[in-house]
């Protein structure tokens, strides 16, 4: 499990660079995570745009990440690819994150890859 | 993951107890339907459903020896026929999944049997000679939900 971090203005920018979200790196999802979101103030975007595959462990594992970030750090989420946007629609899951079509770019080109044990 | 029997229009696979050979299996049947054209929409439902289903399976018969699930799926012009027979606990989804749980609520689960039901037609459910067989029929139209 594989993020890259980087600033978009007050927003951090977390990618996940991960084919599958799946029960089987759900949690360790939630650990990198929490982890790259840190413990700055700044509002989060998740960007899945490299997700093909996303189920419901998947998803609960986002929602469990926006409850523990909670209302002071807002999350939305950018860049979702057909089949994770579908996900989204059926379980209506799309009227409670704020969605972009893409992620802001980045400020920096020194992005920080954060890596943990699967 | 082992591979039984592939055919033009049918493939039978054992999954083991763990979520990592649900990925395995999963990603197979991909293959097996990305080798027959079925459009890339359709792929993901399939994924999607058997994943869940699996998923479930494999968590209900966790610490279980020797909970192998078999898949048969069948390709037919209509439909991708799924079915999944384990010889775990029973688990009735009769009445599981009719609905999503409320977005408001913040769930973080729950939401497997109501995926299945929404990917797919006519699942049922039978226990039979100590084994639970699953079956459902996923839609293959080109287009539409």
């Amino acid at each position: 499990m594989q993020v890259v971090t980087g600033k978009a203005g007050d927003a951090l920018v977390i990618v996940v660079s991960e084919p599958r979200l799946d029960a089987a790196v759900a949690i360790s999802f939630k650990d990198v995570i929490r982890e790259a979101a840190g413990r700055e103030g700044s509002p989060i975007i998740l960007d899945l745009s490299k997700v093909d595959f996303l189920d419901s462990s998947g998803l609960g594992a986002i929602v469990g990440v926006m409850k523990m970030l909670g209302p002071d750090r807002p999350m939305e989420i950018a860049g979702l690819t057909p089949g994770v946007r579908k996900l989204f629609r059926l379980t209506r899951m799309d009227t409670v994150f704020k969605l972009h079509a893409v992620a802001p770019p980045m400020d920096d080109t020194a992005k920080d890859p954060l890596r943990a044990a699967e | 993951m082992t591979e039984l029997e592939e055919g033009d229009k049918a493939l039978k696979l054992t999954c083991a107890p763990d979520l990592w050979d649900v990925r395995r299996v999963v990603m197979r049947v991909e293959r097996f339907l990305d080798e027959r054209k079925v459009v890339r929409e359709r792929i993901d439902d399939v994924n999607l459903a058997l994943t869940e289903a699996m998923t479930n399976i494999v968590r209900h018969n966790s610490g279980k020896i020797s909970a192998d699930v078999l898949l048969c799926i069948r390709l037919g012009a209509r439909h991708l026929t799924c079915k999944l027979s384990d010889h775990g606990c029973p688990y009735d989804p009769t009445s599981l999944g009719h609905f999503a749980p409320l977005p408001a609520d913040l769930n973080e689960g729950g939401y497997g049997w109501f995926l299945i039901r929404a990917l797919s037609e006519n699942l049922e459910y039978v226990r039979e000679d100590g084994r639970n067989i699953l079956s459902f029929a996923v839609p293959l139209r080109a287009t539409g939900a």
